[in-house]
């Protein structure tokens, strides 16, 4: 299992692709700062920075990556021929399938951390430090501040891991990795559709991709906290064993 | 037959209303070449995929080494080596990577066999290159480099000719030579007779999903009659001259020569006979019945293959 794992990350680290995303993510956190340029508000400090990209980063940026990122590993591995040269060496089709989700959960995590240390960075270096941390109209000590910070970049990893699963299940079910990228993009933006336009945001992936409000309304009543996570769970999982049963079963011809 | 490294049973696979693999058996022996043929579409390629556990078979069974593939996968396949239609690889690592992708999945390999199966396909020299940048040739010897990386007991090499000038089919003979000569077992499917008929001990063909012919080359090019080649400025007389004669089986005439199908040994009479008769034979070439003619000769019995 670690061995694959460790073939995931030698793959991504030569793939240039993956260094033009970290390009991106560089851009997306700059954005805010010439945003303040122009319309000459200085509200920023670099508290409270890494918190004011951190909703496009888990509800665009990431579950796009991922999309992209799992199309690649799972579906044009398949279709390359690649897959099939794993699977003849003496491991199994369910240590390869979770080898790649391990892998997802280490890489989004890495990212988070990525995206964290590059918003306090950017943040400090653009605002200083300050001397208040105002969230959402409220006043924290800089400590509960880097808490809460801290605790919203990394639990994101979660919601964002059980999308993942999701993606990887249409992943090995579709014959190529457009279509795995178009209909998995597809129900995204459907799903940020649903969620503005109707009231059933509780049962959709996306609702839980940012975490912030989570751990903020977990203040008041943590049961909204652990039905969230029991919901991200049970999505997760079901979407993980249905791949495995696919997988496991899937004639492999290329 | 020695100790049996490959035995398939009763193995029968169909893709929806299509049967691709119908009964097959075949035992394949510990150090020997054996050669799998049969024309496109007739199952051989399926049967590789069946075999290395990328396609679920129907009904049936697979030993390799003695390990059931179905109940004892990993067992089964961790000395089993393979080179799948053409070589697949990750182009933008380099030969080296590629490799390290393998042996990162066999916790006994050490990073020193890396070196040794690039060096003994020629490849050390471009070993951190890109394999975007490698040529058909030098991917199926990476493929076969790769093959190799585990120490494996047997290789499957499903066509590993297919697309290779001259030189590259050179080197590949040579490297299965040498393989055979370390002791590996080797199963060889080719659409080419003629490097199938230079490498293999044993053979089989396969049609429709049908094994219809098996056993050993020499054996099956075993055949009771010789085919000569008469080189004559006399065709006609000579022609004549062989009607009638017991031991010719049949006569036709070519465009500069004679075909003469007569019985196993009687060249040695066929001479002196056409000697007497004062022909005038310029040279007379004794054709070895090759795979070429036994697969053709089944073609016309079992239909067009």
């Amino acid at each position: 299992m670690i061995g694959l794992i460790k073939n995931e990350w030698l793959k991504l680290l030569n793939n240039k692709k993956f260094y033009w995303f970290l390009l991106l993510l560089l851009i997306i956190y700059l954005f805010p700062v010439l945003m303040t340029l122009v319309v000459r508000m200085n509200t920023l400090n670099g508290q409270v920075y890494p918190l004011t990209v951190f909703g496009v980063i888990t509800s665009f940026v990431m579950p796009l990556f991922l999309i992209v990122l799992i199309a690649e590993i799972v579906t044009e591995d398949y279709l390359s021929g690649n897959l099939s040269h794993t699977i003849i060496q003496p491991v199994t089709r369910w240590q390869i399938i979770t080898a790649k989700v391990l892998f997802v959960f280490l890489l989004l995590i890495t990212l988070m951390l990525f995206c964290l240390l590059l918003g306090y960075g950017i943040g400090c270096f653009i605002f200083g430090w300050g001397t208040d941390f105002m969230l959402r109209g409220a006043s924290y000590t800089s400590l509960t501040g880097v808490k809460l910070t801290i605790i919203s970049y990394l639990s994101a990893s979660l919601p964002l891991l059980a999308f993942g699963l999701f993606v990887t299940f249409i992943a090995v079910i579709v014959q190529s990795g457009a279509a795995a990228v178009g209909i998995s993009a597809g129900i995204l933006f459907f799903s940020i559709m649903l969620e503005l336009l109707t009231e059933i945001g509780p049962f959709l992936i996306n609702n839980y991709f940012n975490t912030l409000p989570f751990i903020l309304g977990a203040f008041v009543n943590p049961m909204t906290l652990i039905s969230s996570i029991v919901f991200i769970s049970c999505f997760g999982l079901l979407f993980y064993f249905l791949t495995l049963v696919i997988f496991i079963r899937k004639d492999m011809v290329l | 037959m020695g100790e049996c490294l490959l035995e398939i049973s009763q193995l029968g696979k169909t893709f929806g209303k299509h049967k691709v693999l119908h009964n097959v058996n075949l035992k394949v022996a510990k150090g020997e070449v054996f050669g799998f043929l049969g024309p496109n579409g007739a199952g051989k390629t399926t049967l590789i995929r069946v075999v290395l556990g990328l396609i679920r078979p129907d009904c049936g069974s697979i030993l390799i080494n003695g390990f059931n593939l179905q109940t004892n996968f990993r067992r089964a396949i961790e000395h089993v080596g393979a080179v799948v239609e053409t070589p697949k690889f990750y182009p933008q690592l380099t030969a080296y990577q590629n490799l390290l992708l393998v042996k990162n999945l066999h916790r006994s390999l050490h990073k020193n066999r890396i070196g040794e199966v690039l060096e003994l396909t020629g490849l050390i020299a471009r070993a951190h290159d890109k394999v975007g940048t490698f040529s058909l040739g030098m991917k199926q010897r990476l493929g076969i480099a790769r093959a190799l990386l585990n120490y494996p007991k047997i290789i499957f090499l499903d066509e590993p000719m297919n697309g290779l000038d001259p030189q590259g089919i050179i080197e590949v003979r040579s490297l299965i030579h040498h393989l055979r000569q370390q002791g590996i077992t080797l199963f060889i499917t080719s659409h080419l007779l003629h490097e199938v008929e230079q490498v293999c001990d044993r053979i089989a063909i396969i049609k429709n999903g049908t094994i219809i012919a098996q056993g050993n080359l020499t054996d099956l090019l075993r055949s009771d009659c010789e085919v000569v080649e008469i080189y004559t400025k006399d065709i006609l007389e000579t022609y004549n001259a062989l009607a009638g004669v017991a031991f010719v089986h049949k006569c036709t005439i070519n465009q500069s020569s004679l075909l003469v199908e007569l019985d196993k040994g009687s060249t040695e009479h066929l001479i002196p006979f056409l000697v007497r008769r004062n022909l005038h034979l310029q040279y007379v070439i004794l054709r070895k019945y090759s795979l070429e003619d036994f697969f053709m000769q089944l073609a016309s019995k079992e239909g067009n293959l």
